[in-house]
């Protein structure tokens, strides 16, 4: 399974498959380019899913932050999952859970 | 022990005394060390000189060294700043003292009292209570963190090399707690998902070791940087270690404040300073800058060496011989290495395997203790540097130019004999190089060089000679002005055509000087010739590279000991030749197919020039034996030296040839064998040239 791209209703759903490792994440990383280039002003990523995550794969979430510029907005969700709590707990990082009014 | 000879040790000790305080102030002012690392050995210098001149009842260096004691406790103790005035002022001292010493020894030596007087009126004006003055130093100080700091940039490759900086902070974990994580990084405009782009920085509280730690990033180690900065309580462990005998890199290694690794990458770039010629940084600095420790550990350390060396007596750092047992040592050693190889003779004659293999092992503790021998009488060469650093400095100051000495491979050792002998051509060259050499501020200005000079003084080994290089970055040897000089004193005819390399060895004619004007430094057109003379006498040799507006680089090569050689002995009918070792490159065979007008061969597509020594020292042998070539070389340049028969390797105690045969050319010395026969010494730097510069007039006849 890789990324599955949605629209719901303003929002545009990225949702990340079980991997998200140096295996799969150039494969991920093309399939999120219409994420990321896309006109949508508030875009969810989903890490629900996520079961496996390395350092590869934190640095690409990280870099896709980083694309996104305001007014657009991006959140990430599901980010209470154990696999990806703990590494960011590691790692120290805070995603943005929360679109800004 | 007589009076007189404990006499003739206290001023033997205050020399050298004399000599550290004055390299120490030297180094303090150029900026090579701060005042805190040299104080407390300028201090003791001159408190046991103090101490020991009152033991003799020499009132008035007791009385003088006193008054700069005290100045010195002053600036121990912080209450005075070592400035550059007051460094002068205590060169002056220094000099004085020196010169106090001296009419100790020789009577004839007058001391200009006036001048003492002088001295010591403005270290009064020091040893006056002045206000406290606040050392800058500490602000510059940082110290150790509470916990471990590691801070990783990872380098690109890292996924790709199946790395995961995730595992390593799980096993960081394993070790301690991870507390004040900041990821950072760095992303290129061009992203590839599959290249690491991160950095860390995080606070450890761990028990574990540096190298523990360390070992932990091992994967990563050649692509990223991993930087670990050492806590607190590895600075109170350095403190509490008792002082220490090991060298400062051993000691942080010892106590984990900086790993092997980080030890060998600051001694790497030490190394490659050197290389480049580069000022080199001090060893605590480099790792300082790495980030390896804090410069406050650093100075525990420093301390700690230092603290070894005031409470280590000074009995027990040297242990003074008089030069003649150690002549008979070496002697005697030279004697049992020529009985070495007369039983070595013996024994191939009768086969007794057990015997040969008994001496075999007796022969490796002969040359273990050769060497030993030899290695007495070594000495760094650095000891005729220091010198010359108070001659640069003073005469620079004369000449109102500013001159930076640049000073590498100090610790290159030498036989003393051969220091002490080169004392005197080095000063003279680095005269000349200060007071011709190098142009004044103006002239460098106009020239668009950098305002202030370099002269650089260098050491090291090269193929068992050890090489001393004198360079400049002053004006260059003017090659006409050198050759229309030597046509006017009548050193050579007005028509002889010479090139650039012979016209600067014209400087070394006797009475030669181009100077224009003669100052009381150099230009009396005394000394190269003594320079070039003194240097011969020492079995080596000098060359001149000059580049106008460039500088110029005076190469002095020297053989590292004067006294035994390991050889490789060859025969031309009933004569034995010794060809030192470390020249010999390789042995080849001789082919009638060689022969030709001008004796040189290919040699794997090389010119390779050659002599046939049984013509150059008209020698007999059998016409048809069949010869070889062996071929020598000597700094760049290689020959081939036509000989019968090759007869192996051997040790040679050198004995210098009879006064009346010491005009000889190309022969050195010569070496009894364990033969009983005479084998004579060849000097290869002699025969090399001569081969090169004969291969060069056939091919121009005219010059």
């Amino acid at each position: 399974m890789t990324v599955q791209l949605s629209h719901k209703a303003d929002f545009l759903v990225a949702e990340l498959p079980n991997e998200l490792t140096i295996f799969n994440v150039r494969e991920v990383y093309q399939a999120l380019q219409p994420f990321w280039q896309s006109d949508s002003l508030k875009l969810i990523l989903d890490v629900a899913s996520l079961e496996e995550l390395d350092s590869a794969g934190v640095q690409l979430l990280l870099w896709l932050v980083s694309q996104i510029h305001a007014p657009a907005q991006l959140i990430v969700s599901g980010a209470d999952n154990d696999a990806f709590a703990r590494i960011s707990a590691l790692y120290a990082l805070q995603w943005p859970q929360h679109f800004e009014q | 022990m007589d009076l007189t000879q404990a006499r003739l040790l206290f001023i033997e000790e205050a020399n050298s005394l004399l000599a550290v305080m004055e390299s120490c102030l030297l180094e303090i002012e150029s900026g090579e060390a701060e005042v805190a690392e040299h104080i407390d050995a300028i201090f003791r210098a001159a408190h046991t000189i103090k101490g020991s001149a009152g033991m003799f009842g020499f009132d008035p260096v007791v009385v003088f060294t006193h008054n700069v004691e005290s100045v010195l406790d002053k600036v121990r103790s912080n209450e005075l700043e070592m400035d550059a005035a007051l460094i002068n002022l205590m060169l002056d001292c220094q000099d004085h003292m020196a010169a106090m010493i001296r009419q100790l020894e020789d009577d004839s030596v007058s001391i200009d009292l006036q001048h003492g007087a002088r001295l010591i009126d403005q270290l009064h004006q020091y040893i006056q209570p002045q206000p406290v003055i606040e050392t800058q130093s500490k602000t510059l100080l940082h110290t150790s963190p509470a916990d471990w700091q590691i801070e990783v940039h990872y380098g690109e490759d890292v996924f790709r090399d199946g790395m995961d900086p995730l595992s390593q902070l799980n096993f960081l974990q394993t070790l301690g707690s991870i507390h004040n994580v900041q990821t950072h990084w760095a992303f290129p405009e061009v992203f590839d998902p599959e290249s690491c782009y991160l950095q860390l920085k995080l606070d450890f509280a761990s028990d574990a070791g540096k190298q523990q730690i360390e070992d932990v990033f091992e994967f990563v180690q050649d692509n990223s940087v991993v930087v670990i900065t050492t806590p607190q309580h590895i600075e109170q462990s350095l403190q509490n270690i008792a002082p220490s005998d090991e060298k400062l890199g051993a000691l942080l290694v010892s106590v984990g404040a900086v790993t092997e690794r980080e030890l060998q990458s600051a001694l790497q770039t030490q190394q490659q300073q050197q290389q480049q010629s580069q000022k080199e940084q001090a060893l605590g600095e480099l790792l300082v800058e790495q980030g390896a420790v804090s410069v406050d550990t650093v100075a525990i350390a420093l301390d700690k060496q230092k603290s070894t060396e005031h409470k280590r007596p000074p009995d027990f750092q040297f242990l003074k011989v008089e030069a003649r047992k150690l002549d008979e040592l070496i002697n005697l050693v030279g004697e049992l290495v020529t009985a070495g190889a007369s039983i070595d003779t013996l024994l191939q004659q009768i086969e007794h395997e057990a015997l040969q293999e008994a001496f075999g092992v007796l022969t490796g503790l002969l040359e273990q203790i050769r060497d030993g021998a030899l290695g007495l009488r070594m000495v760094q060469v650095g000891e005729s540097f220091s010198r010359l650093r108070r001659i640069v400095r003073d005469v620079s100051k004369e000449l109102g130019k500013d001159i930076e000495l640049v000073v590498s491979g100090a610790d290159t050792e030498l036989d003393k004999t051969m220091v002490e002998k080169l004392s005197d051509p080095l000063m003279h060259i680095v005269r000349n190089a200060l007071d011709h050499g190098i142009e004044n501020k103006e002239m460098r200005l106009y020239k668009g060089k950098p305002a202030q000079g370099q002269l650089k003084l260098s050491a090291c080994h090269e193929s068992g000679s050890v090489v001393i290089e004198i360079s400049d970055d002053g004006a260059g040897l003017n090659v006409e002005r050198i050759r229309q000089k030597a046509i006017e004193k009548g050193i050579i005819p007005s028509d002889r055509e010479l090139n650039k390399e012979d016209i600067f060895k014209l400087i070394f004619a006797p009475g030669f000087s181009t100077a224009a004007a003669v100052t009381n430094l150099s230009g009396r057109g005394v000394g190269m010739d003594v320079v070039k003379r003194n240097i011969e006498e020492l079995r080596g040799q000098i060359q001149i590279d000059s580049i106008p507006d460039k500088g110029t680089t005076f190469k002095i090569r020297l053989p590292l000991t004067l006294a035994i050689i390991d050889g490789f002995l060859v025969r031309i009918g009933d004569t034995h030749l010794v060809l030192p070792l470390n020249m010999v490159q390789e042995c080849i065979e001789f082919e009638s197919q060689n022969e030709n007008d001008r004796n040189y061969l290919d040699l794997r597509g090389e010119v390779l020039p050659f002599i046939k020594l049984k013509q150059l020292f008209n020698l007999k042998s059998d016409a048809q034996a069949k010869e070889n070539i062996v071929v020598v070389q000597y700094g760049n340049h290689k020959a081939g030296l036509v000989v019968d028969q090759l007869q192996g390797e051997l040790q040679a105690v050198i004995k210098p040839l009879n006064t009346m045969f010491q005009s000889l050319q190309g022969i050195g010395g010569y070496t009894i064998l364990g033969s009983g026969n005479v084998g004579f010494i060849l000097d290869i730097p002699q025969l090399v040239q001569f081969a090169s510069t004969a291969e060069n007039a056939s091919c121009h006849p005219m010059s």
